[in-house]
C-alpha cells in the first residue's frame, strides 16, 4: 500500500507559538487514520496545510489533487441564506465533479427533501454537521479530510456516521480525521498518530500503540504486604492496606504474576490496555 | 465552470442589495432631474439668484463655479449628490469586504478555498461583481436622469452629455473598491475590511473638501482619488479628461494586482 498522503519535516509558527515542529507521517492508501491530540496539539494546522489554506514554513508534503480531496472544516461554517440543497450544489460544482454519493450519503445520514429545501440558517448544529459530512463527501473523494467529524451528532447519528466511514473504507477511500474523542478512534481507526505541541509522540495501529502501553494492574490480598516489594515492576499508583495498584510495561508483566504468587493473592485484575491510557500517558 | 460557480455564488449574494441600490439611485436621480429641470429653476435668472444667496467661499469648497454654472451644470451636481456617493460608497466598500475577507472572517472561505479554485480566480470574482454592479448603478443614475430629460422634452439638453460624468464616478468608485478589495485581501475578518475602505473612503472625501477650502492646503488634493471627477467641467466640456481616466485605471489596476497578489500569498 503507498501513501496518499505524506508530510515531511513540516513546521509552521504562529508568531511565537510554535503549532508544528518537525511533522513526518504518512497515510496510506484505503486506511483509516486517526489523528489524536488535545486542542491546540497542531490537528488543525496539519490538515490545513495539506489543504493549501495555510502555508508551512518548512517541510514539504504529498496529497491528491484537490479534485479528489473531500474536507470538512473543524470550525463549519456555511451560508445562511442558502438552501442546504443550494450549498451541496454550489460546493459540488467547486468541485469540478459529479457529486456521485450525494443520494448516498443524504439516505444514510438521513438528510431528506423537505431539510434541504430549508435555508440553512433554520438548522440545528447536528443538521449542519450532517451537511457538512454530505459535502464533503459528495464528490467520490479519493482522501477524506475530516476534522472533529462527529461533532454535534447524536449517538445515534454518530453510528450512521461510523456506518458511512465503514462504507467509504469498503469503497477503498483514504481517510484521515482528527478527533479527541478516544473511544471513537479506537472504534474506527486502522492506524493512530498522537499529536502534542506540533510534535508527532506516537504512530502506529491502534493495537501497536495500545500495546505499548503500560497496563493497569489491580492486586487484593488476603492480608496486609509490603507494597515497595513490587516497585521494581513498575509504578505502584495506589496501596490501600491489603489492595496495590501498578502501571506494568508488557515485558514486565510476567515477573509481576510470579512475584504475586509467591505473595497471599486473594484476587488479580489486569486490564487491558487501553487507547485512553497511551493518550493520557502522553498529554499528562 | 468552477469560475461560472464563483460568479454565480457572486450574483446569488449580491444582488438583491444591486437591484435596491439600482432602482434608488435611478428614482433619486429622476427626481432630482426634475426638480432641477422644472420651470421655476430654468425661469431666466432663478438659478443665478439662487447661486447668489450661497456664499462663495462654500460654493468654493462644494466646488461649483458660479460663473459657468448653466441648467445641465446644475444637473451634473446630482451626479456628487451624497445619496448618489453613499449607495456607490456601499457598494464599493462592502462587495470587496463581504467577498474576501468577510468569508475568510466567516469561516465559508475554507470551503472554497480548500477546493480546485485557484486564489487568484477568488479575487477576480469579487473584482468582476465590484466592476459591474458599479457599473449597472451608474447606468441607473444615468438613466434616472434620462428619462427625466425626455419627461422635460422642451429643454435643449441632451443626456448624452452625461455619459462621460457617469463613466468618471464609475471610475472614481470602481478605484476606491479596487482600493477596498486591497483591504481585504490582507483582513482578517470583513468588519475590519469594511472599516478600512470605508475609512480611506471618508478621509479621501474630506480631502477633496479641505484642498478647495484654502490655498494654502490645496496640495491635499494629490492624496485624494474625489479630485480626478470636476462633474460641471466634465458635463461643460462633453469629455473625460485623459489625466482622470489614466489616474483611476492605474489605481484599478495596481491596487486589483495587488489583492490578487496579497490573497495568493497569504494564510486563510
Amino acid at each position: 500500500m503507498g501513501a496518499v498522503l505524506s508530510l515531511h519535516g513540516v513546521s509552521k509558527r504562529y508568531g511565537k507559538v510554535q503549532a508544528l515542529e518537525d511533522l513526518t507521517l504518512e497515510v496510506l492508501e484505503g486506511e483509516v487514520f486517526g489523528f489524536l491530540g488535545p486542542n491546540g496539539a497542531g490537528k488543525t494546522t496539519t490538515i490545513r496545510i495539506v489543504l493549501g489554506l495555510i502555508s508551512a514554513d518548512r517541510g514539504g508534503f504529498s496529497a491528491p489533487p484537490r479534485e479528489l480531496i473531500g474536507y470538512l472544516p473543524g470550525e463549519l461554517a456555511l451560508w445562511p441564506e442558502r438552501t442546504g440543497a443550494e450549498t451541496l450544489g454550489l460546493l459540488a460544482r467547486l468541485s469540478g465533479r459529479p457529486p456521485l454519493w450525494r443520494e448516498r450519503l443524504l439516505g444514510s445520514l438521513e438528510l431528506d427533501e423537505g431539510a434541504l429545501r430549508r435555508r440553512v440558517r433554520t438548522y440545528s448544529d447536528g443538521m449542519k454537521q450532517k451537511l457538512g459530512l454530505v459535502q464533503a463527501l459528495q464528490c467520490a473523494p479519493r482522501l477524506a479530510v475530516l476534522d472533529e467529524p462527529t461533532k454535534g451528532l447524536d449517538p445515534l447519528m454518530q453510528q450512521s456516521f461510523y456506518a458511512v466511514l465503514e462504507e467509504l473504507r469498503n469503497d477503498g477511500v483514504t481517510v484521515f480525521f482528527s478527533s479527541h474523542i478516544l473511544t471513537e478512534v479506537e472504534r474506527v481507526s486502522d492506524r493512530v498518530g498522537m499529536i502534542r505541541s506540533g510534535r508527532l509522540v506516537a504512530l502506529g495501529g491502534v493495537d501497536e500503540v495500545r500495546r505499548a502501553q503500560r497496563r493497569r494492574v489491580r492486586a487484593a490480598f488476603a492480608e496486609p504486604v509490603d507494597a515497595a516489594s513490587l516497585c521494581s515492576f513498575g509504578e505502584v499508583i495506589s496501596r490501600d492496606g491489603t489492595a496495590v495498584e501498578l502501571l506494568v510495561s508488557q515485558a514486565e508483566l510476567p515477573a509481576l504474576i510470579a512475584r504475586l504468587g509467591m505473595l497471599p493473592l486473594a484476587d488479580l485484575e489486569v486490564e487491558p490496555p487501553r487507547l485512553e491510557d497511551a493518550f493520557l500517558e502522553y498529554y499528562r | 465552470m468552477r469560475f461560472s460557480a464563483l460568479m454565480s455564488h457572486q450574483v446569488r449574494r449580491y444582488r438583491a442589495v444591486l437591484v435596491v441600490l439600482a432602482l434608488g439611485l435611478a428614482l433619486f436621480l429622476y427626481i432630482s432631474s426634475m426638480i432641477a429641470t422644472s420651470p421655476e429653476m430654468t425661469r431666466g435668472g432663478a438659478l443665478e439668484a439662487m447661486l447668489a444667496l450661497v456664499p462663495r467661499g462654500m460654493l468654493k469648497v462644494l466646488g461649483i463655479d458660479p460663473a459657468t454654472m448653466t441648467t445641465a451644470g446644475l444637473l451634473s451636481l446630482s451626479y456628487v449628490h451624497p445619496f448618489v456617493l453613499l449607495a456607490a460608497g456601499v457598494w464599493a466598500a462592502r462587495i470587496p469586504s463581504g467577498s474576501l475577507a468577510g468569508e475568510v472572517g466567516a469561516g465559508t472561505m475554507d470551503l472554497v478555498a480548500s477546493r480546485p479554485v485557484a486564489r487568484w480566480q477568488i479575487v477576480a470574482s469579487a473584482a468582476i461583481t465590484l466592476y459591474a454592479g458599479m457599473a449597472i448603478l451608474m447606468t441607473a443614475v444615468w438613466s434616472g436622469m434620462a428619462i427625466a430629460l425626455g419627461d422635460r422634452g422642451e429643454l435643449d439638453i441632451s443626456p448624452f452629455r452625461f455619459l462621460p460624468l457617469a463613466a468618471a464616478q464609475f471610475l472614481l468608485f470602481a478605484a476606491l473598491g479596487s482600493l477596498a478589495l486591497l483591504c481585504s485581501s490582507l483582513a482578517r475578518h470583513g468588519g475590519e475590511a469594511l472599516s478600512w475602505s470605508v475609512g480611506i473612503m471618508a478621509v479621501m472625501f474630506a480631502l477633496d473638501f479641505i484642498s478647495r477650502s484654502r490655498e494654502s492646503l490645496a496640495f491635499l488634493r494629490w492624496a485624494t482619488l474625489f479630485t480626478w471627477v470636476k462633474p460641471q467641467e466634465i458635463v461643460a466640456t462633453g469629455s473625460l479628461p485623459a489625466g482622470t481616466v489614466g489616474v483611476l485605471l492605474l489605481v484599478c489596476v495596481a491596487a486589483t494586482g495587488g489583492a490578487l497578489v496579497a490573497f495568493g500569498r497569504r494564510d486563510l
